[in-house]
């Protein structure tokens, strides 16, 4: 593999390209499309958790001046695929579509039933009211527990057409709502407890979270007199937004072109379809013309997909110096209200800081009467985490050893085989023990009253994926820069910096721009901590075409043999015979007139060329309990990471700082309240708690670099390990202060009363 | 030959093996021997003349993405399939 040892502009802080336009409020977000003739959208949803639909009549709506359309289930055709397949398993096709508005029942307070077009905004929400829907209730399953009592009323107990090997198995005859069930390990699981002195054994559970992003989820449908659609939404990936769209609607992607409005925070989220299709279904009724439907924040929180609420066991056993010989993990993750949580993340992630000889960790995957969770920012591993790195600080305990020292017993290594079969490649977890270790924070002294000092780890493998660059070279020596990415984080400096680190120009003369699902190669979504490594190595290889096409046209300006013409990154010059010398700026200068403009492109599957780094985090924080009022205080936070290496370091430090703040809400305010009908009682961003500015002390982040040798760059994902660690640190701390451990996040003031006997 | 490792969830489909020892020189002729073997296990693991998307592959240690049943394998390759991961 070729590696650049000449970084000059990677590792620098640039302005981002997007940002004076953020700022200034000019960018364009996708609720900020406006189209000649546009009509304006709205939502009806269910107000029950649970229920069958016993009829839905939308003629009224329709007779309320300004109303244009109204569609419902009916208005979706027929799924030519009885089965879908996804990364999270198999599920009848028409589920795909009952999620986007609710067919024979609604399986949760919000679920779509209808959605209405007019005029303006104001006429469609009139419109909502007269859409009649007859319902009859059912009891709904809110919990876990719930969910797997055997009286628990079942969601999916009309079963389906054909039903799916592996999916809602039944027991006893009768189905569950159990939709999967996952079983990871190696080893000798009784033999590594045997082997062990000692051994502990707890749960844990986790609350349902929400993204949080600041941006609602929107959607502008237009169809052409072509026949042809074309969407606008804010959306982690337009090529998988295609995908999506075109399944439900069955239409060839090569009449569907979908284009990425600048996003407002997605965190997994907005790899997701709500509106899309719906926008695009009340267009054709309208003959086509331009509408928009737009979610309101209340919608948001009750309708779109949060991260599961969980329960975790851990069983670990330990030799007396510390070393893990044995660990047994158990996983319950709500799903929602349909089959799909993240508990393959939450298995595969769960013991990744770890080299243990034997282990098991097994995962259900459970529906329940709330919205499909959706991914959140290293989906599942949060949870599973937080279980282990809890159970891990309270075996320190039990050995009376520092929980650091501890976690240097058994540290994930090169080769280390993990839970899921495979092994690991280079990673930094030595590295990054070591930084807590000699970090100024670890070795202060904590005093006071009610404080304590907590410290946890994180893993999260990273993802890899297919990628699309196309790049052209302006005539004054400028190049624009196409990818298929979204940018959430700062791709497009991060990607720009990559390729004018391989062409050897100044970052300021790449116009990176992100590109519609006609403009660019097919490109994965902007997710899994892939864009910078995968993206990035499509945008080098685009250099590196271009590079090629130069030399060969020099030489040809030459008259040489173009072999005899070698491209210089450095000084971004072309070497000739005889010392002849050509600048990229000369030799764009005069393409037009020797052969025309040179364009470089690259479509590439990453793992195919490099390969993906996973990635090691720590978080050292010290808290403060009020025992009287039960609020916890953040003291001092320290968050380290291998980064791999660092392409812009602002924004990795950004990414770092980002999800330790989520995962802070996580552990001590977050959660969805839910009453005993399934109406979420903190449906508004006041009431759901996430931290703010005051909540959150500076976060110190430290970056380790372990470069991943396979990017040139040496590039791992960073943006999603992150919010691992906080939950447990936090817990951990909690423990330290007061003495009392708070198994069941978040530990809220009144979880911490409660649990100090107070309440 | 190859070894293909059975997860937990599939090895009621596999005689209750862990692992199963089968000749190939590609995962297409893996995947067939492996069906001669276990019959009915490869609808779990194949579709559409693809590995399934909620089913990723890790040969000789690495997990590896879109390469597609012609993926060439050695002959001591092991094989582990496991439940791929979604990010955020």
């Amino acid at each position: 593999m070729s590696t650049e040892t000449r970084p000059s502009i990677i590792g620098t802080r640039p302005v981002r390209p997007d940002g004076y336009d953020k700022v200034a409020g000019r960018a364009i977000y996708g609720a900020d499309v406006r189209l000649p003739g546009m009509l304006y959208g709205r939502v009806k949803r269910s107000p029950h958790a649970h229920a069958i639909i016993k009829r839905i009549d939308v003629s009224k709506a329709l007779a309320l001046p300004g109303v244009h359309a109204v569609v419902t289930y009916a208005d979706f055709p027929a799924q030519r695929e009885k089965i879908v397949q996804s990364f999270r398993g198999p599920g009848p096709s028409e589920w795909e579509v009952e999620r986007l508005l609710a067919r024979r029942k609604v399986l949760y307070k919000g679920h779509p039933v209808a959605a209405v077009c007019a005029t303006d905004m104001h006429t469609a929400e009139d419109a909502l009211d007269l859409i009649e829907v007859e319902y009859e209730v059912l009891p709904p399953v809110l919990s876990l527990q719930e969910a797997l009592l055997p009286s628990a009323p079942i969601l999916h107990d009309d079963g389906f057409a054909d039903p799916i090997d592996g999916l809602f198995d039944h027991v006893d005859g009768r189905p569950t709502n159990i939709a999967t069930r996952l079983e990871l390990g190696s080893g000798d699981i009784e033999q590594g407890f045997r082997e062990a002195d000692v051994i502990i054994e707890r749960e844990y559970e986790t609350g349902t979270y929400h993204q949080g992003y600041i941006e609602p989820h929107n959607g502008t449908a237009m169809w052409g007199s072509d026949g042809r659609l074309t969407v606008w939404t804010s959306t982690q990936g337009a090529f998988g937004m295609r995908e999506t769209i075109s399944r439900v609607l069955d239409l060839p992607i090569s009449q569907l072109r979908v284009i990425p409005a600048e996003i407002g925070g997605g965190f997994g989220a907005k790899n997701v379809m709500y509106l899309e299709p719906l926008a695009a279904l009340l267009s054709k009724k309208c003959g086509g013309r331009p509408v928009q439907v737009r979610m309101n924040n209340q919608e948001v929180l009750e309708a779109t997909g949060p991260t599961s609420a969980t329960r975790s066991w851990v069983k670990l056993g330990a030799k007396r110096d510390g070393t893990i010989v044995a660990a047994d993990v158990l996983l319950e993750y709500e799903a929602g209200a349909y089959h799909g949580s993240p508990v393959a993340g939450g298995a595969r992630c769960s013991l990744g800081p770890y080299s243990i000889p034997n282990q098991r960790v097994v995962g259900y995957d459970i529906v329940t009467n709330k919205p499909k969770v959706a991914a959140y920012r290293a989906p599942g591993a949060s949870a599973s985490e937080f279980a282990v790195e809890s159970a891990v600080d309270e075996l320190a305990q039990e050995l009376g050893l520092d929980p650091m020292v501890l976690r240097m017993k058994s540290p994930a290594r090169e080769g280390t085989r993990r839970t899921d079969g495979a092994r690991n490649g280079s990673i930094g977890t030595d590295e990054v023990i070591r930084a807590v270790m000699e970090h100024p924070h670890y070795r202060s002294e904590l005093t006071g009253a009610n404080r304590g000092r907590g410290v946890a780890m994180g893993f999260w493998q990273n993802g890899g994926g297919e990628s699309s660059a196309f790049a052209t070279v302006h005539s004054d020596g400028n190049v624009t820069l196409l990818t298929g990415s979204v940018d959430i984080g700062g791709q497009r400096a991060a990607l720009a910096m990559q390729f004018a680190e391989t062409m050897g120009i100044p970052y300021e003369d790449v116009n990176s721009v992100v590109a519609d699902t006609e403009s660019v190669g097919f490109t994965n979504n902007t997710g899994g901590s892939r864009t910078t490594f995968a993206t990035g190595w499509a945008v080098y290889q685009a250099a590196l075409d271009i590079r090629e096409q130069l030399e060969k046209r020099v030489a040809a300006i030459w008259e040489v043999e173009p072999t005899d013409v070698v491209y210089d990154p450095a000084g971004a010059i072309l070497r000739g015979p005889g010392d002849r010398t050509m600048t990229f700026k000369e030799a764009a200068g005069r393409l037009a007139h020797t052969g025309g403009m040179i364009q470089g492109h690259a479509d590439i599957m990453s793992t195919s060329i490099g390969s993906v780094g996973a990635c090691i985090a720590a978080n050292i924080v010290d808290v403060e309990v009020d025992p009287v009022t039960g609020k916890v205080t953040i003291l001092r936070y320290t968050a380290i990471q291998d980064v791999g290496r660092a392409i812009h370091p602002s924004y990795v430090e950004g990414q770092i700082q980002g999800g330790v703040a989520q995962g802070i809400g996580m552990a001590l305010s977050e959660e969805y309240v839910y009453d005993a009908a399934g109406q979420m009682r903190n449906n508004s961003l006041l009431d759901y708690r996430m931290p703010t500015a005051l909540d959150v002390p500076m976060i110190d982040v430290v970056l380790v670099e372990v470069p991943n040798p396979g990017h040139p760059y040496g590039v791992r994902g960073v943006g999603e390990v992150p919010i691992v660690p906080p939950l447990a640190a936090v817990a951990n701390a909690i423990a330290d202060a007061i003495g009392v451990r708070i198994p069941k996040l978040p530990a809220s003031p009144r979880v911490i009363l409660e649990h100090l006997g107070q309440a | 030959m190859p070894v293909v490792h059975v997860p937990a969830s599939l090895r009621h489909l596999a005689g209750d093996r862990s692992q199963v020892e089968v000749p190939g020189a590609t995962l297409r002729q893996v995947f067939a021997a492996l069906e001669r073997e276990c019959p009915g296990l490869t609808a779990r693991i194949i579709a559409d003349d693809d590995v399934r998307p909620d089913m990723a592959v890790a040969i000789d240690g690495s997990i590896l993405e879109g390469v597609g049943l012609v993926y060439a394998v050695r002959p001591e390759a092991e094989i582990y399939l496991v439940p791929p991961i979604g990010g955020g």
